[in-house]
Order: C-alpha cells, then sequence, then structure tokens
C-alpha cells in the first residue's frame, strides 16, 4: 500500500499546484517583491515593505497609471538564499502573474534571481550593492541603490581629503561587499600616500573582537575603518572598541549604519563617520515631501530601505505609463534610461549599465545614537 | 611582548567563558550519555532571560542568578516530558535528533517573540576596563573569570565530596552497578541534565552584555562547547576546563599572530587531531562507545 | 510477509511503470516554470535526503555533515564548467569521484566513533568547509560564490530547458531508488541493517562493522554529490552556504517526516516538506517550529516516521476487525 499513499501524494501534489494563485484582476499592474522576509536581513524586508506599499497608495491615490489602472504589490520570501529567490522569482512570474520584480538586498541572491529574469521580465534591483550585478550586461536589469564602488569612492574621498589619517587599520567580515570595500579603500589610500597598517578579516560567525582589536591597537592607527552590514554584530565590535579605549578617529563602510544597528550599541558608536545616499534627517528640498508624509503615516522616520523601494516603485510606474505599456520591456527600458527623474534623493539618471546616479552623497556622524550630517557632497 | 602577554590574557578570559559552556556539556555527555545538540539553545534562553529582567530594572547582578533559576525550571520539564521519553526509546541515535530538533524550536519560538534583531543586556560592569601592568581586560569579563573559577570549583568539590555528587560519578562510571546499588539512576540523569543546562543558561546571562543576545547566539556557543569537550575528554570536568583555556588561548594566538579568517576552522582541526592520537581527549578515561 | 516470489516481482514492476507515468504526466501536464522547476529542484533535494538515509536508515548514524559532499558536488560541477571549462557530464563525474575518495579519507578518520562523534566531526567538517569556500576565493570565488556559467548540457539534454530538468533530475531519482532497493536486498543491504541494529552483535557474528560503515559512507557520498550538481542548473549559483548544515536539517527532516526504513521515505518527506509551505504560507519561523515539534513528536512517539504511524495504524484497524474474543 505504500504506493498507494505515494501515488495519493503526488496526485493531490498537482490539483494544489494547479489550482494556485487567484486570477488577477484585469485591471491592476502587478509588481513583484522578491525580498527577505525570514532569516538575518528580515528587517530589511519589512522596510521594503513599508516603502512598497507606501509608494502604491499614493500612485494609486493620484489615480493609476495606463488610464486609471491600480498597481498592485505582490511579495515572496526569498529566504535570503540564492535558492529561496530564485523560487520567489519564478512564483512571482508564473503564479503571481507580475510585470516587472524589484525588491533584493542581498547581492547572491539577486545574482540568481537575474539569471532568471534575464531576457524574460523587466528587473529593477532596489538595494543590492555588487557590482557584478549590473555588469553582466542585461538590458532589462537596473539597479536603484548606488554600487559599491561608487558609495566607496564618494566617501573614501572625504577621508582622505578632509579627515587626512596617517596611517589607517582596516577591519570587516569576510563578504563580497566587504573586499569590494577593501579593494576600493586601498586604492584610494595607495593615491594619497596613506599606509594600511592592518587588514583584519573575519568570518560571520565571530562575535569576539578582542584579539583582532589588540593587534590593531599594537600598531596604533590614525584611523580604524570597519566593514560590517551585520547590525547585531557590528554593535558588538563597537561596543568591544569602546572598551578597548577606542581609536582617534573612527569610521564604518558607508550605507550600513541603521537604527537597528545603533540602538543595541547603546552609544558605543558614537563619534564614528559614515556615509549615505540619503538621509532622512536632512534631505533636501526634494526629500522633504516624502519624508514628511512618510512620517506622518508611519510614526517613523524612512531608512534607506525604504527609499530605494519607493524610488523603484515609482519609477517602475512612471516608466511603464510614459512607454504606454506594461510589457514592451524594450521600450520601457529605453524610456528609463533616457529619462530624467525626479525622486527624494534629487534628479536621478541611468547609465548604460542601469546604474542609477543620484546628484548627492551624504557624510554622516553618529552623534547621541543618532545618524547627524556633516557634509553634503557632490556625487558624480 | 606586551603583545604576547595581552594576547595569552585574552585568551584566558575567552577560556574562562568557554569552560562554563563546557563543562554543563560534558555532564550531560558523561552522566546522562546524550549529546546535548540543545545545550546552545539554553545558552539563548540564559541570555534572553536576563535580558527580561534588566530590561524591567532587575539589577544585573540579581538577574543573573533569576536567569539561571528560570532556565533550571525550562530544563527540568524538557527532560521530564521529552529526553525521558526518546532517551529511552527505540533508536539509539534519538537523543541527537530530539535534541537538535528542540534547539531549532527555540530559536524559532526567539525570532517569533523577540524578533530577529540583538538586543542589549546592561552590565554594570558593561563599559569598564581595567588596566593591569599595561594590560587591558575589560571588567565584565573579570566577572565572567571569576564565575567561571567560582563554578568548576563548587561543583568539582560538590561532585567529590557530597553524597548526591559521589552518586552522579558513580552513575557516570557505571550506570547499572550504580542502579544495583539503589542509587535512583533516572533521578540523578535529571539532576546532571539541568545542572548542565544551568551551566549553559548561566554562561549566556554573563556573556550577554559582551555580545548583545541574537536567537542564534546558540549556534556559536554549541560548537565550542563541543570542541572544547572532544579536546578535554568527554564526561572530565577538569577536562572542561583545561580544554577550555588551551581552546582559548589557542583562538587567541592564532587569530592575533597567524591569520583572522582561518581561525574558524582552527577548533576543528584540533579536534580532527585529538580524534586522531588521542581520542580520549586531553584527561578524559579511554572509552568511545556510548550506549 | 511473504508472498510469492514471482507476484513480487509484478507488484514492483507495476510500480515502477506507475511512477514512470507520473513523473511523464506530471512533466507534460505542467508547463509552469515555476511548478516545473520546483518539482525538479525537489527532486535533486530529495536525492540528498537519500543519501542522507543510507547512512541514518541505513547504519544508524545521523550524518550531520553530509551536505560536505552535497557541496563538493555543486562546486565540482561549478568549477568544472565555470573555471575549467569542463562539460557538465565531465565536471560532474570528477565531482562523484573527489565525494567518493573525500568519504573514504573521512570515513577512516571518523567512523571509528559512534553516536555523536561521528555527528558533531562531520559537522565541524562542513564548517571548515565553508570557512575554506570563503576564503579561498581564486577557486571557489569566494563569498559571493560562482555564477555566469555557460549553458549547462547533459549529453544531448539541454537542463536549462525547464521540462528537461525536471525530466532529468526525476529519473535520476528513481534510478537511484531502484538502485538503493537492490542494494538494501543485497548481502551487503543485510550487513548494514545487522550493523544498524546491533553493532556488537553483527560483529560476534562475523560482520567486519567497520568496514560495512565506511562502504556505507562511501555509498552516500557520490548520491549527495550528484544532488549537488543537479542543483546548480536552478539558481545558476553556487555560493559557500552550500555547506551550511541547514541543509542536512532540512533533509533529516525530510527522512523523518517520511519514515528512515523506506527507501522511497525521504522522497515522500521531500514532498510533503516542499509543498506544505506553498500551501499554507506560512511565516518560515512558524514553520520551522512545527517541523521542529512534529520531529520532536515523532521521535518520542514513533521514531520509524510517517511511514511507522502508518504501519502501527493499518494493525490497529486490522486488530479492530478480528474478532477476537480473548482481546
Amino acid at each position: 500500500m505504500k504506493m498507494t499513499r505515494l501515488l495519493g501524494t503526488i496526485v493531490s501534489t498537482m490539483l494544489v499546484l494547479a489550482c494556485a494563485g487567484p486570477a488577477p484582476a484585469a485591471d491592476t499592474v502587478r509588481i513583484g517583491l522578491a525580498v527577505p522576509l525570514t532569516g538575518a536581513a528580515a528587517t530589511y524586508g519589512q522596510d521594503m515593505q513599508r516603502g512598497a506599499d507606501f509608494a502604491a497608495e499614493l500612485i494609486n491615490a493620484r489615480g493609476g497609471i495606463l488610464g486609471g489602472r491600480k498597481i498592485e504589490n505582490v511579495y515572496e520570501d526569498d529566504k535570503g538564499s540564492p535558492q529561496g529567490g530564485v523560487a520567489a522569482v519564478q512564483k512571482l512570474i508564473s503564479v503571481g502573474r507580475v510585470k516587472v520584480i524589484t525588491g533584493g538586498t542581498n547581492s547572491s541572491v539577486v545574482l540568481a534571481e537575474s539569471s532568471v529574469t534575464k531576457g524574460r521580465i523587466l528587473h529593477v534591483n532596489a538595494a543590492a550593492q555588487a557590482d557584478a550585478i549590473t555588469e553582466q550586461g542585461n538590458p532589462w536589469l537596473f539597479q536603484i541603490n548606488n554600487t559599491v564602488s561608487l558609495n566607496s569612492r564618494a566617501f573614501n574621498a572625504y577621508i582622505v581629503g578632509v579627515l587626512k589619517p596617517k596611517t589607517v587599520a582596516y577591519m570587516g567580515e569576510n563578504t563580497e561587499f566587504n573586499k569590494t570595500v577593501l579593494e576600493n579603500l586601498k586604492e584610494s589610500l595607495k593615491a594619497a600616500n596613506i599606509e594600511l597598517v592592518n587588514v583584519s578579516i573575519y568570518d560571520s560567525e565571530t562575535n569576539d573582537f578582542t584579539s583582532i582589536l589588540t593587534k590593531i591597537k599594537a600598531s596604533n592607527p590614525d584611523l580604524l575603518y570597519v566593514s560590517d552590514a551585520y547590525p547585531s554584530r557590528a554593535a558588538q565590535l563597537w561596543k568591544q572598541v569602546r572598551q578597548l579605549g577606542g581609536f582617534r578617529t573612527e569610521a564604518m563602510s558607508p550605507g550600513v549604519i541603521t537604527p537597528g544597528m545603533l540602538k543595541p550599541a547603546e552609544g558605543a558608536m558614537d563619534g564614528i563617520y559614515t556615509g549615505e545616499i540619503f538621509m532622512a534627517s536632512d534631505p533636501g528640498p526634494e526629500g522633504k515631501d516624502f519624508i514628511e508624509s512618510y512620517q506622518k503615516k508611519f510614526n517613523v522616520q524612512p531608512g534607506k530601505g525604504e527609499l530605494v523601494i519607493f524610488e523603484a516603485i515609482n519609477l517602475i510606474a512612471a516608466a511603464m505609463d510614459k512607454a504606454g505599456t506594461d510589457s514592451d520591456y524594450d521600450k520601457i527600458s529605453k524610456v528609463l534610461r533616457e529619462g530624467a527623474w525626479q525622486t527624494p534623493r534629487g534628479q536621478l539618471k541611468f547609465d548604460e549599465k542601469g546604474r542609477a546616479h543620484a546628484p548627492y552623497f551624504y557624510i554622516q556622524r553618529v552623534k547621541d545614537g543618532k545618524l547627524v550630517q556633516v557634509e553634503r557632497t557632490k556625487a558624480n | 611582548m606586551e603583545l604576547l602577554v595581552q594576547t595569552l590574557v585574552n585568551g584566558l578570559v575567552l577560556g574562562a567563558g568557554y569552560a562554563i559552556i563546557a563543562v554543563g556539556l560534558t555532564l550531560i555527555f558523561g552522566i546522562v550519555g546524550i549529546a546535548n545538540f540543545a545545550h546552545g539553545a539554553f545558552f539563548a534562553m540564559g541570555g534572553y532571560a536576563c535580558y527580561l529582567l534588566t530590561v524591567r530594572g532587575v539589577n544585573y547582578f540579581v538577574a543573573v542568578p533569576i536567569s539561571v533559576l528560570i532556565v533550571v525550571v525550562i530544563g527540568l520539564v524538557t527532560e521530564l516530558i521529552i529526553i525521558r521519553r526518546s532517551l529511552y526509546g527505540e533508536s539509539h541515535h534519538g537523543s541527537l535528533i530530539v535534541t537538535f530538533a528542540l534547539g531549532q524550536a527555540v530559536i524559532a519560538a526567539l525570532i517569533l517573540i523577540f524578533g530577529p534583531d540583538p538586543l542589549p543586556v546592561a552590565s554594570p560592569l558593561g563599559q569598564s576596563t581595567l588596566r593591569l601592568l599595561g594590560i587591558f581586560v575589560t571588567a565584565q569579563r573579570v566577572f565572567i573569570l571569576a564565575c567561571s573559577i567560582l563554578v568548576l570549583g563548587v561543583l568539582g568539590l560538590w561532585l567529590g565530596l557530597s553524597v548526591k555528587g559521589q552518586q552522579v560519578v558513580a552513575v557516570a562510571q557505571n550506570p547499572r552497578g550504580a542502579l544495583y546499588s539503589g542509587i535512583n539512576v533516572p533521578w540523578i540523569r535529571t539532576l546532571a541534565f539541568v545542572l548542565g543546562v544551568a551551566a549553559a543558561g548561566l554562561a549566556g546571562a554573563l556573556l550577554g552584555p559582551i555580545s548583545t543576545i541574537y536567537p542564534t547566539m546558540g549556534y556559536g556557543a554549541l560548537i565550542v562547547g563541543f570542541t572544547v569537550v572532544i579536546l578535554g575528554g568527554m564526561g572530565s570536568i577538569p577536562g572542561a576546563m583545561f580544554g577550555a583555556l588551551l581552546m582559548g588561548v589557542a583562538n587567541a594566538l592564532f587569530e592575533t599572530f597567524v591569520s583572522v579568517s582561518w581561525t574558524p576552522a582552527l577548533g576543528w582541526v584540533l579536534v580532527i587531531a585529538t580524534l586522531l592520537f588521542r581520542p580520549q581527549g586531553l584527561l578524559g578515561r579511554a572509552q568511545l562507545h556510548r550506549h | 510477509m511473504w508472498e510469492k516470489g514471482s507476484r513480487r516481482v509484478v507488484r514492483e514492476v507495476m510500480y515502477l511503470a506507475a511512477a514512470v507515468v507520473v513523473i511523464m504526466a506530471f512533466g507534460l501536464v505542467f508547463s509552469d516554470p515555476f511548478v516545473v522547476t520546483l518539482a525538479g529542484y525537489t527532486c535533486a533535494f530529495a536525492l540528498f535526503a537519500l543519501s542522507v538515509n543510507i547512512i541514518l536508515g541505513g547504519i544508524g548514524e545521523v550524518p550531520l555533515g553530509q551536505c560536505l559532499f552535497f557541496g563538493i558536488g555543486s562546486y565540482g560541477a561549478a568549477i568544472g564548467i565555470g573555471k575549467l571549462g569542463l562539460s557538465f557530464e565531465i565536471a560532474l563525474l570528477g565531482a562523484l569521484v573527489i565525494s567518493v575518495i573525500g568519504a573514504a579519507v573521512i570515513g577512516a578518520i571518523t567512523l571509528r566513533l559512534t553516536g555523536a562523534y561521528f555527528s558533531i566531526v562531520s559537522w565541524g567538517l562542513t564548517g571548515v568547509a565553508m570557512v575554506a569556500a570563503t576564503n579561498l576565493e581564486p577557486i571557489t570565488g569566494g563569498p559571493l560564490g560562482l555564477f555566469g556559467f555557460p549553458q549547462i548540457t547533459l549529453g544531448p539534454l539541454q537542463l536549462g530547458n525547464q521540462q528537461t530538468y525536471f525530466f532529468v533530475t526525476a529519473t535520476t531519482l528513481l534510478v537511484s531508488i531502484l538502485f538503493l532497493v537492490a542494494v538494501r536486498r543485497s548481502p551487503f543491504g543485510a550487513a548494514m541493517e545487522s550493523v544498524r541494529q546491533n553493532q556488537h552483535l553483527a560483529q560476534s557474528v562475523g560482520v567486519d562493522v567497520t568496514r560495512v560503515r565506511l562502504k556505507a559512507f562511501m555509498l552516500s557520498a557520490p548520491f549527495a554529490a550528484l544532488a549537488g550538481a543537479l542543483t546548480v542548473p536552478y539558481a545558476q549559483i553556487v555560493t559557500p552556504e552550500v555547506f551550511s548544515v541547514g541543509n542536512t536539517v532540512d533533509s533529516l527532516l525530510m527522512v523523518l517526516l517520511g519514515g528512515s526504513q523506506l527507501i522511497v521515505g525521504p522522497v515522500i518527506g521531500a514532498a510533503i516538506f516542499t509543498l506544505i509551505p506553498q500551501v499554507l504560507d506560512l511565516d518560515p519561523n512558524v514553520r520551522i517550529l512545527v517541523f521542529s515539534a512534529i520531529i520532536i513528536l515523532i521521535m518520542m512517539f514513533a521514531p520509524g516516521g510517517l511511514h511507522q504511524l502508518g504501519v502501527r495504524l493499518r494493525e490497529r484497524l486490522g486488530r479492530a476487525r478480528d474478532v477476537d474474543p480473548t482481546r
């Protein structure tokens, strides 16, 4: 009777899968978001959900696109793994019947997803930063967030030009993101004749940095540069830095500091310099509306995650509207590349690799557990 | 030279933390005869219990023993309901899978209750650093070192001198013989299990202020626990202490002077070497098969 | 219960035919790429669960480090076609060979130990493998992993095509099941079973326990590696996470759900495991909690898995129909 049970399982499987997914209302334009709803990056996924829903709400309130059609967000969990991302995107395309894929925080995941979307559907990577993603040369793939290199170059210019340390020590987790940060740092420091006295690369399980910090202290650097995007570990790290007496100047890789990292650090991160593409506390004239309305609705300021997905949804909607189609991806891509788009960051333009360029970059410093703006520099 | 001394001191205090985790694991392994893959979960629960108390204003030094008590209660319930049933059940690998599943379940529960983000545990010793003879040591770590010595010392004395303690040793050496001489073996096993996980919970409460607490904090503790226990010898308390110190110092030296990126592999290399050349561990008994 | 030999053969050929029909029907009826590729991936993962069960249900150890061979398969295939420019078939073969050699070496060292020791050390080795994969960037692509492969083909079959992918993985799974059934019925299979039930007893009747365990381990490795290689066409990227113990945990759940004493148990478990999240749309943490709780309950009350529960239930129902005045 084992076979009967096996057959039964298979038949019921097929029935379930055949009936999967409700038929979408013919009117809505469905946007698929593959985001991490579980796992270590779950908070980013939640931020994205808020930002995306907020964007959709505003667009629909204005009357929708393409002759009054509303946009609808469909979410799938990418589980923080490439396989999860692939399954999520496949499901969004087949079952969710979406017209475009967006979302994306982890670079390996987005890379896997991009192999599914290539030649099939428009893919707007909101947050993942690896240069490799846009190096692939996919005409329907766009990236909203700065790549690691773009961020690094802007931030390193500040370090070299303004902070002017004589010696620098680097420590960072062993990820692709951080490797690129390190490479860019090495280049910038070499060009300015600043010595990199120590490089320590640790793995993701490390939570005791005493040995590393002791070694770094022994080489007495002017500036400690930490590259780590994981809130709990970064908070621990900085606490331990504080316990060992700290360093003269401290910096952290741009684009990673979030309230979720500052809170558990309990003040240990005060004084750190960093950078970001966007600042809620001082957004410039273009961002004010976005910040205020977001704050009014959610009672909290939007961070970068919410911002990039907000921009992504708006750009998708605007480009589709302007191109007059939701499925001619060649046309939509052309419209995106040729346009100059008004976003909370100012005027955004895409380059030929699909990367978005915003006019400004913000240098920040942590004060009393919050990020404060030091300078608004011109990015290119 | 100063760097070397500082590194050795770092290793020493690191090892002290490991020792508390390991001694609990070795107790359970040696006396109850199961590999407690849920050990990391109890470590995490100790940390979270401490957080819950300190965030409500309880003094840290009071919160720690209360956290241990909470873990004791959970451990007792777990042992009575789950462990006993699966241990004396049909498949001999049952306890491994059960404790593993238990660990997973606890992590999932912690994420659902507290969220995946790390949370700080406030300790009055948290931010202060002592400086002796040019060596930095954080006050919290000195506290951990003191606790470690205390716990291991008391445990060692209790096992050697008290009646119950000697019964525990007897059960470890010869469960059937102990049963025949009238010792209530199941309750001794329960006692050992509860003590073991209490140690894990204590370690969690002590290490919380240093590393912040988060749902998967138990993984690291679990791996460290097992590597130390294999190194030092299963079922041996001096072995746990010795192994912990050795691991702590080896890790610190390797990380500072050799390579940071390969340090996580060090523990396993030591374990494999131990299993190849001295399978019973440094101070363990020459006996490998467990039933 | 013994059936006449020829009747059993007929019955089994019917099972086989039914399985082939189901596979063909599934692949042809469902053109939805999501369903088909997910089914293909599930077949590959079920193959991994099968390899885990060779150890768990076969000789009675918990191979927490089985994802080591899974990773060797994935990276072997990826490095072969990505970095060395080999064809997928050759890269796959190479990965299988490496996994068997690896199993021989590791098995020689660790299988002398029983129970937890073996499990812990095998787990530790996957940790080392993950660190190595992350650090050895020129070979493994580092933390970002290996991607950007040319078209993956197996002989004339294009694995990039969803239906072909499903047919290949499903067929591989079926063939593997047949092979393992044959093994189980062979003298070696009997030796494995005796070792699983009672090592000392087996030793005393002349079974070379160490050799049996080693051979079982070496048998399981290529299946795991094959599974790993077959998942490469699905995500088109291989990262160090492939060595994560989470994969082994998932496969253990599958084996236990379906029943470790049944050869197809892991496959049933894999189907349930992949299906339920799609149908119920649970929060994944709730899913882990529920599955772990189920495992605990299974181990407490029915260590043989759902299969054992099914057997017990049938016995109970059978008994109820007996008109036996003495009960």
